[in-house]
């Protein structure tokens, strides 16, 4: 069950008795802890019968809590929050495995029994063992969810979204800046996007965010850096490029970072170039490429402003310069000499 | 009262007054007047750009009384308290000194509380990377979900040092490194605003070493009117930084670049001397270097770090390298700093790689290249560069066979230039600027050969072995009733077989062997000597037009010599 039906769910009113939020993206998990929180209690409520651990509370008091009438006749909600409650056991001793087996059955027997007026949310960004008997009554009798990280071709969709609800709208090259430097992150923070869509937000003036304003406001974090950078070398902007690099650098970022993100980019360059030569469909190419068709379009395009004995150039000279850097014997301006000979 | 630095006094109190950092200003009064305030924040940036003054000036602007608002009043007693200090809704923790899990166990302690005076209560944690892991685990929670009275302000120089957990719960907002002219506008207006003398030329100078910190370069501006009453001058200024020190990297790399290798040599002397450190010479000239290539390949940069940011220095300087060089230069440069760390004697490393950058370009492929192409014009007979009025490479005719006893001097070779055309001036000088050819060698007869084979002979078996050795490296060229002419192809063993007790001893065998009295003349090769009995064979004669600015070029250089060729200054037509 993915979370944004689950979200559908408690729009509609129907809330389980149970909600297991698990998985790594944890701006999601409380997205959905809120609108549960939302749906059945109102702001003065919150007071008395919201209860939130941010640890597991003893079995017994989690079964009387949710046992104990709320006050006032509203319902209670009770959120465990970094649950262990079902995480994969190891081989535990005898005396353990028992007690924590009569704690699974108390468990068990007060989850596939809930009283009306009580709702628990547990969530954890642990893996959970999906064999164990709790992870099956909780996923029959209400809500078990993976919060998984999002692909970046669904980041499209939670973007609308969110810009929608900002009452803003991007211009596509602003759209095309962004997601290309989250092409580069290995996993997409969604807190981070949260965050860097309020601010782009609040410092456009208009109703569409520009590409300027994108490039003024974002997070200099490395994957944006570079992303630019690389716009800048594949317009042969020599200084800009420099400068991207050297606020990077000053920023105390390792070079070998920014080394590695500039290889990943210069070898698709590559592959990119090559591939075009045989008239490949930017499509087809993306798909090779393991990018969406937006920036395998870029890239493309990117690709042509350079040619391809550049680019194994650039390639050789970055693994040479990696070599060097990690034995000490070349420092930034190994780095600075290779943007330099990109943009000749 | 006690003096109060000028970044304290001048520290921005509004957002109109933040400096070079438009993005953060505009996006925060946006958030002001929307009410959209976050919880937490990160200011991350480098020194002096303004990360403390904005979370001061944000704090205010959050509590003023008029607030909350974009332009805090600074005079009610909120926004006086804040700006002294004293308030009791802003807290100024110094992460460096409070890193540890209780301190920030006792700042979430206080968190719960509701603000005294103001609206909000606001902590400014300022170098916040300095937290140890559990303190940062500590404030996680906090930061999560503060009350909603509670905004964290997290400032940072390092913020890769942040952990994403953390990281990710901020709204992130980047400093950047003020550009020159916006600190120079503020050093303006500040020194004027405190009767500051300073010349213009002066405070454009304190702008450009302030590397991006406003307060940088107001602690600059503070120093320099302390050195004296009268008005502060760029001079002043250079003293203070120690900016004379750079002049000798300038001169170092302005002998580097005319490849002038006895001045470099000098000049590196001198500095050893005087005390400097090699490795600290090495790198210097490295960064130099660095900053040559940046400005070479990008001369627009204000913003990068360079070693001297006189940009008449890098204009003129970066001018006599290619790029291909300045690499080299920066690698030779790099590598010869990590050698002197482990070298006996750290100046030798030096002067070999300030030796490589003199002779740069001297490379073999590049040398075979010229010389190729020296070669490709003289076989041609092409005059590369068309020259007007010229005598180029013009083959000459042929020449009246020398007089028999050729000594030091050349031949008159020069039959006089056709009216109208420039001469070139006879004789010393028209020898060398004529290329001889290598190949027309004239082999010695049959006769002169099984003459001088004798000779040698008969010097071992007169026991003569030094003399042997001497004499055996020239060749005889030729032979006569009266002389026998030894070519040598060098100096010494030409000039001690003129010797006379070596002369006296050779004649002496050639008369034995020939049977006549014979005088023995020796020539130099390469000095163009033409034996009596041989008279030359048609001899191009080559004049090929340098650049004056080449006329150093180790090419050329090394083709002179190979040929013998001299540089004669061109002289003006009429």
């Amino acid at each position: 069950m993915k979370h944004l039906d689950v979200l559908h769910e408690i729009k509609n009113n129907d809330i389980k008795p149970v909600y297991l939020l698990y998985g790594e993206e944890s701006y999601l998990t409380r997205q959905v802890e809120e609108a549960i929180i939302n749906a059945i209690l109102g702001p003065d409520e919150r007071d008395m019968n919201l209860t939130i651990f941010n640890q597991d509370p003893s079995v017994q008091d989690l079964t009387g809590m949710i046992e104990t009438i709320p006050f006032m006749g509203g319902k209670n909600v009770i959120v465990v929050r970094g649950t262990a409650l079902l995480k994969a056991r190891k081989g535990n001793t005898d005396s353990e495995e028992q007690r924590a087996g009569g704690n699974d059955d108390l468990l068990i027997k007060t989850f596939s029994n809930m009283p009306e007026y009580s709702h628990v949310v547990l969530s954890t960004t642990e893996k959970v063992d999906k064999r164990r008997k709790l992870f099956k009554i909780i996923e029959s009798g209400g809500r078990a969810v993976e919060m998984l990280p999002l692909k970046l071709n669904d980041v499209k969709g939670w973007l609308n979204g969110k810009l929608t609800a900002l009452n803003k709208k991007m211009a596509p090259d602003a759209i095309e800046h962004l997601l290309g430097a989250l092409s580069l992150m290995p996993q997409i923070s969604l807190g981070f996007l949260d965050n860097e869509l309020e601010k782009l937000a609040l410092y456009s003036s208009g109703k569409v965010i520009t590409l300027r304003d994108a490039e003024q406001v974002l997070a200099s974090i490395p994957e944006v850096s570079v992303f630019a950078m690389i716009d800048a070398l594949s317009q042969k902007q020599t200084g800009k490029a420099l400068e991207l690099l050297n606020e990077q650098l000053a920023a105390g970022d390792h070079p070998l970072r920014i080394l590695a993100l500039l290889v990943r980019q210069v070898r698709m360059l590559w592959q990119a170039k090559e591939l075009g030569a045989q008239r490949l469909d930017s499509k087809t190419l993306a798909a090779l490429l393991g990018v969406p068709p937006f920036i395998g379009e870029k890239i493309v395009r990117q690709s042509r402003n350079f040619s391809a004995s550049a680019l194994k150039q650039a390639l050789l000279a970055l693994a040479v310069t990696d070599f060097e850097l990690k034995v000490g014997k070349a420092d930034r301006t190994a780095i600075e000499k290779i943007i330099i000979e990109m943009c000749i | 009262m006690a003096y109060v630095a000028l970044y304290r006094q001048w520290r921005p109190q509004d957002f109109d007054n933040l400096v070079g950092q438009d993005h953060i200003s505009t996006t925060l009064k946006n958030a002001l007047h929307t009410g959209r305030i976050a919880h937490a924040y990160l200011f991350a940036g480098p020194r002096g750009t303004g990360k403390t003054s904005t979370a001061k000036i944000l704090a205010k602007a959050l509590n003023c009384e008029h607030g909350p608002t974009s332009t805090p009043c600074n005079s009610c007693s909120n926004c006086e308290k804040i700006t002294a200090g004293t308030s009791m809704d802003v807290f100024e923790v110094d992460a460096a000194s409070n890193r540890g899990i209780d301190e920030i166990r006792d700042l979430r302690e206080t968190v719960k509380f509701a603000p005294v005076d103001g609206r909000y209560k606001v902590y400014i944690i300022d170098e916040v990377h300095m937290l140890t892991t559990e303190a940062f685990n500590a404030l996680l929670k906090t930061l999560e979900e503060p009350p909603s009275h509670v905004v964290f302000i997290l400032a940072t120089t390092e913020a890769h040092k942040i952990p994403a957990t953390i990281h990710s719960r901020c709204q992130r907002y980047d400093f950047r490194r003020i550009g020159v002219q916006e600190i120079e506008s503020r050093l303006k207006e500040v020194a004027a605003k405190s009767g500051l003398a300073v010349a213009n030329d002066a405070l454009r100078l304190i702008a450009v070493h302030a590397d991006g910190g406003l307060r940088d370069a107001l602690s600059i501006l503070d120093q320099c009117t302390t050195l004296d009453g009268g008005e502060v001058t760029a001079a002043n200024v250079r003293q203070l930084l120690g900016l004379i020190g750079h002049e000798w990297v300038w001169r170092l790399t302005d002998s580097l670049a005319g490849r002038d290798i006895s001045a470099t040599l000098l000049q590196l002397d001198e500095l050893i001397n005087s005390g400097k450190d090699v490795r600290q010479i090495l790198l210097e000239m490295a960064l130099h270097a660095r900053s040559l290539m940046l400005y070479k390949a990008a001369p627009e940069i204000d913003n990068i770090a360079m070693y001297s940011e006189d940009k008449t220095v890098l204009d003129r300087q970066s001018a006599p390298f290619s790029h291909a060089e300045l690499v080299k230069m920066i690698q030779a440069l790099n590598e010869a700093a990590n050698e002197a760390k482990w070298a006996p004697e750290p100046r030798i490393p030096a002067e070999i790689a300030f030796l490589a950058v003199c002779r740069r370009s001297g490379g073999e492929a590049d040398f075979a290249e010229r010389l190729a192409a020296l070669e490709a014009r003289l076989a041609g007979g092409v005059p590369v560069p068309v020259l007007p009025n010229r005598p180029v490479l013009q083959p000459r005719p042929e020449l009246p066979p020398a007089p028999a006893l050729v000594s030091a001097h050349a031949t008159p070779a020069v039959v006089p230039a056709p009216a109208g055309e420039n001469t070139v001036e006879p004789a010393d000088s028209a020898v060398p600027s004529r290329v001889e050819p290598a190949a027309p060698k004239i082999e010695p007869t049959a006769d002169t050969k099984e003459a001088w084979d004798r000779v040698l002979k008969e010097l071992i078996a007169n026991g003569k072995r030094s003399v042997h050795a001497c004499v055996a490296q020239g060749q005889l060229i030729s032979l006569t009733d009266q002389q026998a002419t030894i070519q040598f192809t060098t100096v010494f063993p030409k000039e001690r077989t003129e010797k006379d007790d070596y002369r006296s001893m050779i004649e002496t065998i050639f008369t034995h062997v020939c049977g006549k009295a014979i005088a023995v003349n020796c020539v130099l090769a390469s000095a163009n000597k033409k034996p009596a009995s041989a008279p030359p064979p048609v001899k191009p004669k080559t004049t090929v037009r340098v650049d004056p600015a080449d006329a150093q070029h180790p090419a050329l250089r090394e083709a002179l010599r190979m040929f013998d060729g001299k540089i004669v200054t061109e002289e003006n037509e009429e």
